[in-house]
């Protein structure tokens, strides 16, 4: 039971990237791909746990060590914090973390900015770096909308390519920080499994190397 | 004896057992008032890392705070004509979470050695350290680190304070990739940066690992450093722990504060860290003493939110009493099974959701019959 490694990976594409870099390194589990409706999978050869998570909880379930280790986007860490460490940057679902607003707009230098955002804390840290005084519009999801209904002066959201916000007369004004999967690991597994984390790290960083070529 | 009890009378004897263990080397038992006056805390905001302090105005209209810590309020009592002391403690304390904003109380006991600390001191510090952890569970880990290497290698390296501090946190997350990109960033030197990446890297046992770790001594505090870790893993060795102690450099703390031995006790299946200790010779240089000081503290309270034993039932016994029973007979009946160590709750009616392990039924006649 102990010698497994209990992996956490975010639902959908990303998740499904990383599995498969997983697998290709020897850590597969085949009824991962057999569409049950389980929840957990296991595979006792290569001594692996694997479950699936709403990407933005599998940093809860790392840092709460229901999970030894998982991958998660840059985003949640920078706006969450959690306790754990970032051992490796896998270079997949990569965007930006960007202010936007209506395309030509000036920015208020002389009021208060309204921003409207899910990342709340990456919003008032970028902004209090700055001294500049924001109001925050928590908002959990099509946060487009909110200058064109001038809910806000601006957003602060993840810009992939830009292509929404082109069709929305919108347009990224300023990069806040580059987004990536990470892998992250508990911090108290990682002192019992050390080796064995290590040696997943490790075979995860070459594989990204190599495939980088 | 039932579980529950038994679990209960676990963790206090577990408390005693400590008590004790202090004591008899010496330290002294520091009772802590619930309050202190805010400022301590505002001068000293950095030492307490996690949460916000909680704040009451007593009848005068002082500003005071609810204990957020208790190695503080031991340290500004030093005075030096006094030392060495060695105290301990066993306290809650209380601080708003940073996530959630609710207020959290915990639970702590540790001791601090205050004053001409040798390598003797330090090796007494981390076998009690490590004894409090084999008490509760054989299966532990303490890591150990040491903070003049750090310090050392960030003062060769051209970085101002705050990238200094970004350092730090990202050795503490072994975020490799991240301390490249900002050494790059900021122009360090290569050989520097690698070096830092090493450092972060290091993690297993430390009789082994300490022998590799002469390649991070680049200045007087980091060969001292060395020289500390390498006699305190022989002592570690001769007490037969060394499977117990890993040398892990990610483990970092305030330099405001720490300035030398940092270590943090993990327990088999517990998510997060339950004990924290280290020296901190700057902490008590900040309230005019010069002189030497370590402790640790055990969360006790982590302790027992990873290690309880769920039960299936609140009652042994369900004792099911008709009306017509004499009480005096249902009371024996009850004390009977009390003598046996049952847990037994009685009613002349079963009402829902009563969770027990086995019913018995007692007749007007008083004769039982076991359901």
């Amino acid at each position: 039971m102990n010698d497994y490694i209990n992996i956490a990976l975010p639902k959908g594409r990303l998740g499904e990237k990383v599995y498969s870099l997983f697998e290709s390194i020897g850590y597969g589990c085949p009824e991962m791909l057999d569409g049950s409706r389980k929840l957990i999978f296991e595979n006792a050869e290569n001594k692996v746990r694997y479950f699936w998570a709403k990407p933005s909880d599998v940093a809860i379930y790392v840092e709460r060590g229901a999970a030894d280790i998982g991958v998660v986007g840059k985003d949640i860490l920078l706006e969450y914090s959690p306790d754990v460490y970032e051992l490796c940057d896998l270079g997949f679902g990569k965007c930006r973390m960007a202010v936007a607003g209506k395309k030509g707009m000036r920015i208020p230098t002389d009021r208060t900015i309204r921003v409207a955002t899910k990342f709340s804390n990456i919003a008032w840290n970028f902004y209090s770096e700055q001294s500049r005084d924001i109001e925050i519009i928590k908002l959990n999801g099509s946060i487009e909308i909110a200058p064109l209904l001038d809910l806000s002066d601006v957003i602060v959201d993840i810009v992939e390519t830009g292509a929404t916000l082109r069709e929305n007369g919108l347009e990224a004004f300023e990069t806040i920080c580059d987004i990536s999967a990470r892998l992250v690991a508990n911090k108290a597994a990682y002192k019992f499994k050390s080796e064995a984390i290590n040696r997943l790290a490790a075979r995860t960083s070459e594989y990204i190397l190599e495939n980088k070529k | 004896m039932n579980k529950k009890i038994e679990v209960m009378l676990r963790d206090e004897e577990y408390l005693i057992g400590l008590r004790r263990l202090f004591e008899s080397f010496g330290y002294k038992k520091f009772k802590m008032r619930k309050f202190e006056k805010y400022e301590l805390y505002l001068e000293n905001k950095s030492f307490l890392r996690n949460g916000n302090i909680i704040t009451v105005t007593d009848p005068k209209g002082r500003l005071l705070a609810i204990k957020p810590d208790v190695t503080l309020s031991i340290v500004k009592n030093v005075r030096a004509d006094l030392l060495p002391e060695k105290f301990y403690y066993n306290e809650s304390v209380y601080i708003a979470d940073s996530g959630d904003g609710n207020i959290k109380e915990s639970t702590q006991i540790g001791l601090e050695y205050i004053g001409n600390l040798d390598l003797r001191a330090l090796a007494e510090i981390l076998l009690l350290a490590s004894e409090s952890l084999s008490r509760v569970d054989n299966e532990y880990r303490i890591a150990i680190s040491h903070m003049s290497f750090v310090s050392d290698i960030l003062a060769d390296s051209g970085l101002g304070e705050a990238e200094c501090n970004s350092i730090i946190n990202l050795i503490s997350e072994k975020n490799l990739h991240g301390i490249k990109a900002l050494c790059s960033s900021a122009s360090v030197d290569f050989a520097v940066t690698e070096r830092i990446c090493s450092l972060a890297s290091v993690c297993g046992e430390l009789r082994e690992e300490i022998k590799a770790a002469k390649r991070f001594v680049c200045g007087d505090a980091s060969q001292a450093g060395y020289d500390e870790l390498v006699a305190l893993s022989e002592i570690i060795d001769a007490f037969g722990l060394s499977d117990k102690f890993i040398l892990d450099f990610s483990l970092m703390n305030d330099m405001n504060y720490y300035n030398g031995l940092l270590f943090q006790g993990f327990i088999q299946g517990v998510p997060k860290n339950v004990l924290s200790g280290g020296r901190y010779d700057n902490l008590v240089r900040r309230f005019g003493v010069e002189t030497s000081a370590a402790g640790f503290a055990v969360f006790t309270d982590v302790l027992d939110k990873f290690r309880y034993e769920s039960e299936e039932y609140d009652y042994d016994i369900f004792l099911l009493y008709s009306n017509e029973c004499k009480a005096e007979a249902v009371l024996k009946k009850e004390l009977e099974f009390n003598t046996q160590g049952l847990r037994c709750i009685a009613f002349d009616a079963e009402p829902d959701g009563l969770k027990y392990k086995k019913k018995v039924v007692m007749f007007s006649d008083g004769s039982v019959k076991y359901e």
